[in-house]
């Protein structure tokens, strides 16, 4: 089944109902969905607050979600007890160079597959799909046993690598996209004698930025949350992506609310504000993995 | 299925000298548009080869074996299979898992449908309630369990706190056996329900109008409406969502890692959670190979059962 994403599909618009019971519905959705923000929000406020507070007001009995003063030295603490601004940048350096491989490589192989005729194209095409079933872990132990054959143990290849040449998923999605481009565009260009290369370069390229978007998106957020690879080819303090850092944090600082509680709050704010300005991307990526059922 | 859709082929040999032409020219670019292919595909493809198709094949090949890393790997036939028979600790695990995914896959769903349903109309703020409801979607997993943990902590933590000042007495979350995995399945689903949401949505704004406005002049009520248009048009989506579901709380281990660390004792020592100490901790690495294949063989077995039972009722489109 091919992938075809309704540009409605994401559209509020929705004409009420009859007034009346659409007035009474109105309010259960409403009262439903601030129950729903409010769970949603408060152990994030819960965290921004704890980050701020002194350590005598942690434990006391009788919690506010405003602390007394607003402690910023708390911060100061975490940049100083562990190299916090330094897995900040390994976070940032990792995720953007390996979205930059898995778009560019996911975008090409997608475009192969979807538009090019080679031999044996479709076996191949039916591999990728086979090993989307395999779970991760599965190649745990010996995706790791070659990293370490390859001596990139405590190094930004072994994190990088691995994903950076693109995902069977990504590949998949792409391919999904450039299937729904129509034919004419190809035969236009093909008539003109524009080969393969100049026709994804000059004019499929162009008709994929959303699509692109999407696939950057979606993995921005794995790559900057991932943590059982980071967590076993990465010992090295100076290494770390923000994750595993965390973890090292609680192991170090298991009583220190605070501390940890601003670490969780700086490793959160990067991501926030790329929310912030794709958030569209961010729920059409996930709506669009939802269009493979 | 996906389905490769051909352009019909034009046949190359054709007479008419004026074709023949078109003919050659339709061969040079047939090979290279072969070669443009192969060429597009080769860096995705040698890095899935490296880093994926290698590592299954090895994996395979390790769980007949027994290996610490340190000395060669010796062949032991399917005597890590026949351990796992044995092994009380996996099948605690298992079943920890198992319960994880019972639990928190239908109240995952009810959460994130209601939510659905409920932001499925024009409202004001409509996206600053999606916002929130994907805040936890965003953050990473180590900082949901850390901030948990701590909502969670027995003297201070502000679940207590809350608990105490109603008048119920407060509870070790993540110390007593019989309330540690509820506790990660509140965790779980309150990460998971933006996710989820997303896809309901998705799935909601995709069933047509006319098919409500139909039945209401059918004199359906807003019940028999979800009823009978909803939830059956609905059911791709909901396919969807457990197959992903059940296949992701098989996987979990960021929450437990962070969280308890597997106890207390072993009451919330998941199978991944198991498999990675025996790869990393104890360094037996052929049987937590083997112990990969189980869980692939479970999830297959469970994906093919839902598609058998659910997903031969799903209905993908009305006419």
């Amino acid at each position: 089944m091919t992938i075809s994403v309704r540009p409605d599909t994401m559209d509020p618009a929705a004409p009420p109902r009859r007034p009346r019971r659409s007035t009474v519905s109105r309010v259960i959705a409403y009262v439903l969905l601030s129950l729903g923000a409010l769970a949603c929000l408060l152990p994030f406020l819960w965290m921004l607050s704890t980050s701020l507070k002194s350590s005598t007001e942690i434990f006391s009995f009788e919690p506010s979600l405003l602390p007394e003063a607003l402690r910023w030295e708390n911060y100061v603490r975490l940049f100083e007890a562990l190299p916090m601004a330094r897995m900040l940048l390994n976070s940032v350096f990792v995720t953007l160079t390996v979205t930059l491989g898995q778009v560019t490589f996911c975008c090409t192989a997608g475009y192969a597959f979807a538009r090019l005729k080679f031999p044996g194209r479709d076996k191949l095409f039916v591999l990728y799909l086979g090993t989307m079933m395999v779970p991760f872990m599965v190649t745990l132990v010996p995706a790791y046993a070659i990293i370490r054959e390859l001596g990139w143990i405590n190094t930004y290849w072994a994190l990088i690598v691995p994903q950076f040449f693109g995902s069977a998923y990504g590949t998949f999605l792409m391919r999904q996209f450039f299937m729904t481009l129509p034919q004419e565009l190809e035969d236009a260009a093909t008539i003109d004698g524009c080969g393969p290369l100049r026709i994804f370069w000059k004019i499929f390229l162009p008709l994929t930025k959303p699509a692109v978007a999407t696939l950057a998106v979606f993995n921005i957020l794995g790559v900057w949350n991932d943590f059982l690879w980071p967590l076993l080819v990465i010992q090295d303090n100076d290494l770390k992506t923000l994750p595993i850092g965390l973890a090292t944090f609680q192991g170090l600082y298991a009583t220190d609310h605070s501390l940890l509680m601003a670490g969780a709050v700086v490793s959160l704010i990067p991501m926030l504000i790329a929310f912030l300005f794709a958030q569209k991307y961010f729920v059409e990526g996930i709506a669009l993995s939802g269009m493979k059922a | 299925m996906t389905q490769v859709t051909e352009p019909p082929s034009v046949a190359p040999s054709a007479p008419a000298p004026a074709k023949a032409i078109r003919g050659t020219w339709r061969h040079r670019g047939r090979r290279r548009q072969a070669f443009w292919g192969y060429a597009f595909i080769a860096p995705n493809f040698l890095g899935i080869a490296a880093f994926l198709l290698l590592p299954i094949v090895i994996s395979l090949g390790l769980s007949f074996t027994s290996w610490d890393m340190v000395s060669d790997p010796e062949f032991v036939g399917l005597d890590n299979y026949q351990r796992m028979a044995g092994d009380a600790q996996l099948w605690v695990s298992l079943r920890n898992t198992a319960a994880l995914a019972l639990m928190s896959i239908p109240l995952g769903i009810a959460a994130s449908l209601g939510l659905a349903l409920a932001l499925n109309r024009k409202l004001r703020g409509i996206n600053i309630f999606r916002a929130a409801f994907f805040l936890p979607v965003i953050a990473s997993m180590v900082a949901v369990a850390m901030v948990w943990r701590w909502v969670y902590n027995s003297e201070f933590g502000l679940l207590n706190q809350f608990l105490e000042s109603i008048g119920i007495p407060g509870q070790n979350w993540l110390t007593d056996p019989d309330l540690v995995l509820p506790s990660l399945v509140l965790v779980m689903v309150w990460k998971s329900m933006g996710y989820n949401m997303v896809l309901f949505l998705a799935g909601l704004r995709a069933i047509p109008r006319h098919l409500y406005e139909a039945a209401e002049l059918d004199g359906a009520n807003a019940w028999q409406q979800f009823r009978n248009v909803t939830l059956p048009l609905l059911t791709p989506t909901m396919f969807f969502v457990t197959v992903m579901s059940i296949i992701g709380s098989f996987q979990v281990f960021d929450v437990v890692y962070i969280m308890t660390g597997g106890g207390p004792g072993d009451a919330s020592r998941v199978y991944y959670y198991w498999l990675w100490q025996n790869a990393f901790e104890f360094f037996r690495m052929g049987y937590a190979s083997a112990m990969a294949w189980l869980l692939f063989v479970i999830l297959f077995v469970a994906t093919l059962i839902q598609m058998r039972f659910i997903g031969r009722r799903v209905q993908y489109e009305m006419g």
